[in-house]
């Protein structure tokens, strides 16, 4: 047999298209199948979160707190504790039945947090930044508001999910499946400044109704969004609202809710270790 | 803060990888297209023995062709997502197929002068992973005498 030589004039096996519209497609449907899932992982975790019992929350805490404490020297602090306690006072009937405490840490960040299972860290930067007992008390209430709307065990929840499902999709490829769960931690951090902005709601009316008017309420969200220099669009990413967004939210609720200003009670605060002295525990 | 630079780092890669993959890729095309028009004239079989009847053999040699190819940032990506589906990974099917043709032609380019190449055989073995494969192709060169 002769062998004719004969160019190839269609090659079948490579589709000369472009793969652009595919991937769009890809991407889309992606998209469309996480966004589900997260959907019903929120609804299965707002569903749960309200159920589980506070002995429950404070065992869960009572992890959160042991590592806590080996990063974190704490120090009680009566006086805050007084301000806290007259809070949760009038607001006994909205939160969960915790040991809630208070804990002072060394920190030049101002900073505030709710533990699970009722400990607040405040840090002594922000204790010194704060210039009445007014605005400790929103500060503290916002942290509260936490706790009514149960927002540890929802994160926890969310968090236990995401991390399921980026052990399913890391299955396939790492690369592809660590965009998509980055794009939903995106959405995560939205989820969490809706939580914020309901614990700040929460706190304006705690205040309002602990001290009868809403006095220095605004005063923090104020002082930061002045003292804030990063670029708002980096906001749309954050886990937080833009302070500036707050404070307005907060003032124009109190102009709707015909919240009153009083007079400031000054803060006396007995730090022991203040700043600059580098003593060791 | 970190996922957002983490995403727009993301989306630079992939259009870049997508701009520079295609480029390299149709270059490679190009060039693949124009050496195998050229190395036309010798054919190759898989068959073990193909030989012309009544022709003496003055030599025969082991001939093979190897070559490692990468996959870009846009095809690995392209076929993450098409993991979640399944389907046809056409991104990765044009770059099997210029590894396996490229194997092919330096194989020929060994083979020079050769007048058939007998019993080919196409070996791959993956090297990361996800996205690098060697293919190997490997034959017997047939020299006939010059009559």
């Amino acid at each position: 047999m002769k062998y004719v030589a004969k160019d190839i004039e269609e090659y079948s096996n490579v589709k000369r298209t472009s793969p652009v519209r595919e991937f769009f497609e890809l991407l889309l449907k992606s998209a469309g199948v996480l966004l589900l899932l997260y959907w019903l992982s929120g609804l299965l975790v707002n569903f749960i979160a309200p159920k589980i019992p506070s002995d429950l929350e404070l065992k869960i805490g009572t992890l959160y707190k042991n590592n806590i404490e080996q990063k974190h020297e704490l120090t009680a602090s009566s006086e805050v504790q007084d301000i806290l306690d007259n809070l949760i006072q009038s607001a006994s009937s909205t939160l969960p039945k915790l040991n809630y405490k208070i804990s002072i840490t060394e920190s030049q960040q101002a900073n505030a947090f709710a533990l699970p299972g009722g400990e607040i860290v405040v840090t002594s930067g922000l204790l010194k930044e704060i210039s009445s007992e007014n605005e400790l008390a929103m500060i503290l209430a916002h942290e509260l508001g936490h706790y009514a709307n149960r927002d540890h065990l929802k994160g926890l929840g969310r968090g236990l999910l995401l991390a399921l499902f980026s052990c399913i999709f890391v299955g396939t490829d790492a690369t592809t499946s660590g965009f998509l769960t980055n794009s939903l931690s995106g959405m995560e951090r939205k989820f969490s400044q809706k939580q914020e902005i309901a614990a700040d709601l929460f706190a304006l009316d705690l205040v309002h109704q602990t001290y009868h008017n809403v006095t220095g309420a605004t005063d923090f969200f104020k002082r930061v969004t002045n003292k804030d220099k990063t670029p708002k669009f980096l906001y749309f990413l954050a886990t937080h609202p833009h302070p500036e967004k707050r404070y307005k939210l907060l003032q124009k609720t109190i102009l709707d809710k015909k919240y009153i200003y009083g007079e400031k009670i000054p803060l006396t605060l007995n730090l022991e270790k203040a700043d600059g002295n580098p003593e060791t525990p | 803060m970190d996922n957002f630079f983490e995403l727009i780092f993301f989306c630079v890669l992939v259009v870049a990888g997508y701009f520079v993959g295609s480029r390299v890729e149709k270059n490679h095309y190009r060039s693949i297209r124009k050496r195998e028009s050229q190395t036309l004239n010798l054919p190759i079989v898989t068959a073990k023995n193909f030989l012309e009847e009544g022709r003496a053999i003055e030599s025969t040699q082991f001939v093979y062709g190897t070559v490692v190819i990468s996959t870009d940032f846009f095809k690995l990506v392209f076929s993450g997502l098409r993991n979640l589906f399944g389907g046809n990974i056409s991104a990765y099917e044009t770059l099997l197929d210029r590894a396996r043709r490229e194997a092919l032609l330096r194989l020929k380019a060994m083979a020079q002068g050769a007048d058939l190449i007998l019993n080919l055989r196409l070996e791959t073995s993956s090297i990361t992973q996800v996205g690098t494969i060697e293919v190997f192709a490997y034959g017997t060169a047939i020299y006939y005498k010059k009559t």
